[in-house]
Protein backbone atom coordinates (compact mmCIF):
# COMPACT_ATOMS: atom_id res chain seq x y z
CA UNK A 1 0.00 0.00 0.00
CA UNK A 2 1.36 3.40 -0.95
CA UNK A 3 0.54 5.40 2.21
CA UNK A 4 1.17 8.81 0.68
CA UNK A 5 -1.30 8.21 -2.15
CA UNK A 6 -3.54 5.65 -0.44
CA UNK A 7 -3.31 3.42 -3.53
CA UNK A 8 -2.95 -0.30 -3.03
CA UNK A 9 -0.33 -0.68 -5.76
CA UNK A 10 2.14 -3.50 -5.31
CA UNK A 11 4.34 -4.00 -8.35
CA UNK A 12 5.97 -7.10 -6.82
CA UNK A 13 2.60 -8.80 -6.42
CA UNK A 14 1.51 -7.60 -9.84
CA UNK A 15 4.66 -9.08 -11.42
CA UNK A 16 3.88 -12.47 -9.85
CA UNK A 17 0.33 -12.14 -11.07
CA UNK A 18 1.50 -11.34 -14.62
CA UNK A 19 3.94 -14.28 -14.53
CA UNK A 20 1.07 -16.58 -13.55
CA UNK A 21 -1.03 -15.04 -16.30
CA UNK A 22 1.58 -15.98 -18.88
CA UNK A 23 1.68 -19.55 -17.57
CA UNK A 24 -2.10 -19.53 -18.00
CA UNK A 25 -1.74 -18.32 -21.60
CA UNK A 26 0.63 -21.20 -22.26
CA UNK A 27 -1.88 -23.63 -20.76
CA UNK A 28 -4.62 -22.09 -22.91
CA UNK A 29 -2.55 -22.47 -26.10
CA UNK A 30 -1.77 -26.10 -25.15
CA UNK A 31 -5.47 -26.75 -24.52
CA UNK A 32 -6.47 -25.26 -27.88
CA UNK A 33 -3.70 -27.06 -29.80
CA UNK A 34 -4.59 -30.43 -28.30
CA UNK A 35 -8.26 -29.73 -29.02
CA UNK A 36 -7.47 -29.17 -32.69
CA UNK A 37 -5.49 -32.43 -32.71
CA UNK A 38 -8.49 -34.29 -31.27
CA UNK A 39 -7.45 -34.91 -27.68
CA UNK A 40 -10.53 -33.23 -26.23
CA UNK A 41 -13.06 -34.40 -28.78
CA UNK A 42 -13.47 -35.25 -32.46
CA UNK A 43 -10.31 -34.73 -34.50
CA UNK A 44 -7.47 -36.59 -36.24
CA UNK A 45 -6.12 -38.16 -33.03
CA UNK A 46 -9.59 -39.29 -31.94
CA UNK A 47 -10.60 -41.01 -35.19
CA UNK A 48 -10.25 -44.80 -35.04
CA UNK A 49 -10.74 -47.49 -37.67
CA UNK A 50 -11.01 -51.09 -36.49
CA UNK A 51 -10.86 -53.93 -39.04
CA UNK A 52 -12.26 -57.37 -38.36
CA UNK A 53 -12.47 -59.79 -41.29
CA UNK A 54 -14.60 -58.31 -44.04
CA UNK A 55 -15.97 -55.59 -41.75
CA UNK A 56 -14.37 -52.41 -40.52
CA UNK A 57 -15.78 -49.71 -38.28
CA UNK A 58 -14.71 -46.09 -38.15
CA UNK A 59 -15.62 -43.91 -35.17
CA UNK A 60 -14.45 -41.12 -32.90
CA UNK A 61 -13.22 -42.44 -29.56
CA UNK A 62 -13.50 -39.02 -27.93
CA UNK A 63 -16.88 -37.33 -28.14
CA UNK A 64 -18.83 -34.42 -26.76
CA UNK A 65 -22.10 -34.80 -24.88
CA UNK A 66 -25.22 -34.01 -26.95
CA UNK A 67 -23.15 -33.59 -30.11
CA UNK A 68 -23.86 -35.81 -33.13
CA UNK A 69 -21.21 -38.27 -34.24
CA UNK A 70 -20.88 -40.95 -36.93
CA UNK A 71 -20.28 -44.64 -36.64
CA UNK A 72 -19.37 -45.88 -40.10
CA UNK A 73 -19.43 -49.57 -40.96
CA UNK A 74 -17.60 -50.71 -44.11
CA UNK A 75 -18.62 -54.12 -45.48
CA UNK A 76 -16.79 -56.02 -48.19
CA UNK A 77 -19.53 -57.77 -50.16
CA UNK A 78 -19.23 -60.48 -52.80
CA UNK A 79 -22.68 -59.72 -54.19
CA UNK A 80 -26.10 -58.26 -53.38
CA UNK A 81 -28.07 -59.49 -50.37
CA UNK A 82 -29.45 -58.60 -46.98
CA UNK A 83 -27.23 -57.81 -44.02
CA UNK A 84 -28.31 -57.42 -40.42
CA UNK A 85 -26.66 -54.96 -38.07
CA UNK A 86 -27.31 -55.41 -34.35
CA UNK A 87 -26.93 -52.45 -32.01
CA UNK A 88 -26.09 -53.60 -28.49
CA UNK A 89 -27.94 -52.58 -25.34
CA UNK A 90 -25.23 -50.19 -24.11
CA UNK A 91 -25.21 -48.33 -27.42
CA UNK A 92 -28.98 -47.88 -27.24
CA UNK A 93 -28.89 -46.73 -23.61
CA UNK A 94 -26.11 -44.17 -23.91
CA UNK A 95 -26.69 -42.95 -27.45
CA UNK A 96 -29.66 -41.78 -29.45
CA UNK A 97 -29.79 -43.20 -32.96
CA UNK A 98 -30.66 -40.30 -35.26
CA UNK A 99 -30.37 -41.85 -38.71
CA UNK A 100 -29.00 -44.77 -40.72
CA UNK A 101 -27.80 -44.39 -44.30
CA UNK A 102 -28.79 -46.35 -46.34
CA UNK A 103 -32.18 -46.64 -44.67
CA UNK A 104 -32.87 -50.11 -43.25
CA UNK A 105 -35.68 -52.12 -44.84
CA UNK A 106 -36.78 -53.46 -41.48
CA UNK A 107 -36.11 -52.86 -37.81
CA UNK A 108 -36.84 -55.15 -34.89
CA UNK A 109 -36.14 -55.35 -31.17
CA UNK A 110 -34.50 -58.40 -29.65
CA UNK A 111 -33.87 -58.88 -25.90
CA UNK A 112 -30.44 -57.24 -25.91
CA UNK A 113 -30.20 -55.45 -29.23
CA UNK A 114 -31.95 -53.48 -31.92
CA UNK A 115 -31.69 -55.14 -35.33
CA UNK A 116 -31.48 -53.24 -38.58
CA UNK A 117 -31.92 -55.17 -41.84
CA UNK A 118 -30.34 -53.57 -44.85
CA UNK A 119 -30.90 -54.72 -48.40
CA UNK A 120 -27.60 -54.03 -50.13
CA UNK A 121 -27.63 -54.32 -53.88
CA UNK A 122 -23.98 -53.38 -54.49
CA UNK A 123 -20.97 -55.63 -54.42
CA UNK A 124 -17.55 -54.41 -53.24
CA UNK A 125 -17.12 -52.15 -50.23
CA UNK A 126 -20.44 -50.87 -48.92
CA UNK A 127 -20.63 -48.02 -46.45
CA UNK A 128 -23.31 -47.90 -43.75
CA UNK A 129 -23.41 -44.72 -41.69
CA UNK A 130 -25.06 -44.57 -38.28
CA UNK A 131 -25.53 -41.07 -36.96
CA UNK A 132 -25.81 -41.05 -33.17
CA UNK A 133 -25.87 -38.50 -30.34
CA UNK A 134 -24.17 -39.23 -27.00
CA UNK A 135 -26.65 -38.76 -24.16
CA UNK A 136 -24.39 -39.66 -21.23
CA UNK A 137 -20.92 -38.46 -20.34
CA UNK A 138 -18.04 -40.67 -19.25
CA UNK A 139 -16.58 -43.90 -20.59
CA UNK A 140 -18.86 -45.87 -22.90
CA UNK A 141 -18.43 -49.37 -24.29
CA UNK A 142 -20.77 -50.20 -27.13
CA UNK A 143 -21.33 -53.47 -28.93
CA UNK A 144 -22.06 -53.85 -32.63
CA UNK A 145 -22.90 -56.99 -34.56
CA UNK A 146 -22.71 -57.26 -38.34
CA UNK A 147 -24.27 -60.45 -39.70
CA UNK A 148 -22.89 -63.29 -37.60
CA UNK A 149 -19.80 -61.40 -36.52
CA UNK A 150 -19.80 -59.58 -33.18
CA UNK A 151 -17.29 -56.80 -33.51
CA UNK A 152 -14.76 -55.79 -30.91
CA UNK A 153 -16.37 -53.45 -28.35
CA UNK A 154 -16.36 -49.81 -29.39
CA UNK A 155 -14.73 -47.85 -26.59
CA UNK A 156 -15.46 -44.17 -26.40
CA UNK A 157 -15.17 -41.37 -23.90
CA UNK A 158 -17.83 -38.66 -23.86
CA UNK A 159 -16.72 -35.28 -22.52
CA UNK A 160 -19.45 -33.39 -20.62
CA UNK B 1 -24.10 -33.53 -15.17
CA UNK B 2 -26.37 -31.77 -12.78
CA UNK B 3 -27.40 -28.28 -13.99
CA UNK B 4 -26.07 -26.58 -10.85
CA UNK B 5 -22.74 -28.36 -11.28
CA UNK B 6 -22.65 -27.15 -14.90
CA UNK B 7 -23.17 -23.58 -13.66
CA UNK B 8 -20.33 -23.96 -11.14
CA UNK B 9 -17.97 -25.33 -13.82
CA UNK B 10 -18.93 -22.62 -16.34
CA UNK B 11 -18.62 -19.86 -13.70
CA UNK B 12 -15.18 -21.08 -12.55
CA UNK B 13 -13.94 -21.50 -16.12
CA UNK B 14 -15.06 -17.99 -17.11
CA UNK B 15 -13.56 -16.52 -13.92
CA UNK B 16 -10.17 -18.09 -14.71
CA UNK B 17 -10.41 -17.24 -18.42
CA UNK B 18 -11.15 -13.56 -17.82
CA UNK B 19 -8.42 -13.36 -15.18
CA UNK B 20 -5.99 -14.86 -17.72
CA UNK B 21 -7.16 -12.49 -20.43
CA UNK B 22 -6.13 -9.58 -18.22
CA UNK B 23 -7.77 -6.33 -17.31
CA UNK B 24 -7.02 -4.57 -20.56
CA UNK B 25 -8.98 -7.09 -22.59
CA UNK B 26 -12.43 -5.99 -21.53
CA UNK B 27 -11.69 -2.98 -19.34
CA UNK B 28 -13.07 -0.35 -21.69
CA UNK B 29 -15.64 -2.05 -23.86
CA UNK B 30 -15.28 -1.36 -27.56
CA UNK B 31 -18.17 -2.40 -29.85
CA UNK B 32 -16.17 -5.50 -30.82
CA UNK B 33 -15.56 -6.40 -27.15
CA UNK B 34 -19.30 -6.12 -26.60
CA UNK B 35 -20.00 -8.52 -29.49
CA UNK B 36 -17.32 -10.85 -28.08
CA UNK B 37 -19.12 -10.89 -24.72
CA UNK B 38 -22.41 -11.72 -26.43
CA UNK B 39 -20.78 -14.60 -28.34
CA UNK B 40 -19.19 -15.96 -25.15
CA UNK B 41 -22.54 -15.79 -23.34
CA UNK B 42 -24.23 -17.64 -26.22
CA UNK B 43 -21.62 -20.46 -26.17
CA UNK B 44 -21.89 -20.79 -22.40
CA UNK B 45 -25.68 -20.65 -22.34
CA UNK B 46 -25.99 -23.62 -24.70
CA UNK B 47 -23.61 -25.76 -22.64
CA UNK B 48 -25.29 -24.91 -19.34
CA UNK B 49 -28.96 -25.07 -20.36
CA UNK B 50 -28.57 -28.09 -22.71
CA UNK B 51 -32.07 -29.30 -23.58
CA UNK B 52 -34.07 -27.99 -20.65
CA UNK B 53 -35.56 -24.57 -21.47
CA UNK B 54 -38.16 -24.73 -18.67
CA UNK B 55 -38.85 -21.79 -16.36
CA UNK B 56 -37.96 -23.95 -13.36
CA UNK B 57 -34.53 -24.80 -14.81
CA UNK B 58 -33.95 -21.12 -15.68
CA UNK B 59 -34.78 -20.04 -12.11
CA UNK B 60 -32.45 -22.70 -10.66
CA UNK B 61 -29.61 -21.71 -13.01
CA UNK B 62 -30.04 -17.96 -12.44
CA UNK B 63 -30.24 -18.53 -8.68
CA UNK B 64 -27.07 -20.62 -8.77
CA UNK B 65 -25.05 -18.08 -10.72
CA UNK B 66 -26.18 -15.11 -8.60
CA UNK B 67 -25.56 -17.18 -5.46
CA UNK B 68 -22.05 -18.03 -6.62
CA UNK B 69 -21.33 -14.38 -7.30
CA UNK B 70 -22.61 -13.27 -3.90
CA UNK B 71 -20.68 -16.11 -2.22
CA UNK B 72 -17.47 -15.13 -3.96
CA UNK B 73 -17.91 -11.45 -3.05
CA UNK B 74 -18.36 -12.47 0.62
CA UNK B 75 -15.20 -14.58 0.45
CA UNK B 76 -13.30 -11.69 -1.13
CA UNK B 77 -14.52 -9.35 1.62
CA UNK B 78 -13.13 -11.76 4.23
CA UNK B 79 -9.84 -12.50 2.49
CA UNK B 80 -7.79 -9.62 1.11
CA UNK B 81 -5.34 -12.14 -0.38
CA UNK B 82 -8.09 -13.86 -2.38
CA UNK B 83 -9.39 -10.50 -3.53
CA UNK B 84 -5.93 -9.47 -4.77
CA UNK B 85 -5.46 -12.74 -6.69
CA UNK B 86 -8.90 -12.62 -8.25
CA UNK B 87 -9.08 -8.94 -9.07
CA UNK B 88 -5.47 -7.81 -9.07
CA UNK B 89 -4.21 -4.54 -7.62
CA UNK B 90 -4.12 -1.03 -9.12
CA UNK B 91 -0.99 -0.41 -11.20
CA UNK B 92 0.59 3.04 -11.30
CA UNK B 93 1.45 3.75 -14.94
CA UNK B 94 2.54 7.41 -14.80
CA UNK B 95 3.93 9.37 -11.88
CA UNK B 96 4.50 13.14 -12.19
CA UNK B 97 4.53 12.95 -15.98
CA UNK B 98 7.02 10.07 -16.08
CA UNK B 99 5.69 6.84 -17.60
CA UNK B 100 6.62 3.59 -15.85
CA UNK B 101 7.64 1.63 -18.92
CA UNK B 102 7.91 -1.83 -17.36
CA UNK B 103 4.49 -1.63 -15.73
CA UNK B 104 3.00 -0.32 -18.98
CA UNK B 105 4.55 -3.10 -21.04
CA UNK B 106 3.41 -5.85 -18.68
CA UNK B 107 -0.08 -4.37 -18.40
CA UNK B 108 -0.28 -4.02 -22.20
CA UNK B 109 -0.96 -0.28 -21.99
CA UNK B 110 0.77 2.24 -24.24
CA UNK B 111 1.17 6.01 -23.97
CA UNK B 112 -1.69 6.56 -26.38
CA UNK B 113 -4.09 4.69 -24.06
CA UNK B 114 -3.02 6.90 -21.15
CA UNK B 115 -3.27 10.12 -23.15
CA UNK B 116 -6.70 9.09 -24.44
CA UNK B 117 -7.88 8.57 -20.84
CA UNK B 118 -6.30 11.90 -19.84
CA UNK B 119 -8.06 13.73 -22.68
CA UNK B 120 -11.48 12.15 -22.16
CA UNK B 121 -11.56 12.28 -18.35
CA UNK B 122 -9.53 15.36 -17.46
CA UNK B 123 -9.18 17.37 -20.67
CA UNK B 124 -5.38 17.03 -20.53
CA UNK B 125 -3.21 17.12 -23.63
CA UNK B 126 0.33 16.21 -22.55
CA UNK B 127 2.02 13.57 -20.42
CA UNK B 128 3.67 16.22 -18.21
CA UNK B 129 0.22 17.44 -17.15
CA UNK B 130 -0.48 14.04 -15.54
CA UNK B 131 0.40 13.65 -11.88
CA UNK B 132 -0.84 10.09 -11.65
CA UNK B 133 -2.29 7.58 -14.09
CA UNK B 134 -3.48 4.30 -12.60
CA UNK B 135 -4.73 1.12 -14.23
CA UNK B 136 -7.60 0.28 -11.90
CA UNK B 137 -8.77 -3.20 -10.94
CA UNK B 138 -11.78 -2.77 -13.21
CA UNK B 139 -9.50 -2.29 -16.25
CA UNK B 140 -10.13 1.45 -16.67
CA UNK B 141 -7.37 4.09 -16.47
CA UNK B 142 -7.91 6.87 -13.95
CA UNK B 143 -5.94 10.10 -14.30
CA UNK B 144 -5.05 12.70 -11.67
CA UNK B 145 -3.82 16.02 -13.14
CA UNK B 146 -0.83 18.00 -11.88
CA UNK B 147 -2.00 20.97 -9.85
Amino acid sequence: MNEARNIDDDLGFQRRSWALQRVGWLALVTWLTTSIAGVTGPGPWSLVRVEQGSVSVEYERLLHLDAPTRLVVFLRREGPGTVEIGLGEALLEDFELVSVVPRPQAESLAPHERRLSLDLSDAGVVRVELRVVARRSGRQVAQLRVGEATLEPIQQFVFP
Amino acid sequence: MDPILRVVVAYTFLLVLFRLAGRRTLGDLSPFDFVLLLVISEFTQQAVVRDDPSLTAASVLCGSIVGLNVGLSLLKARSRRLERWLEGVPVVLVEHGRPRRTAMRLARVDEEDILAAARSRQGLERMDQIRLAVLERTGGISVVPER
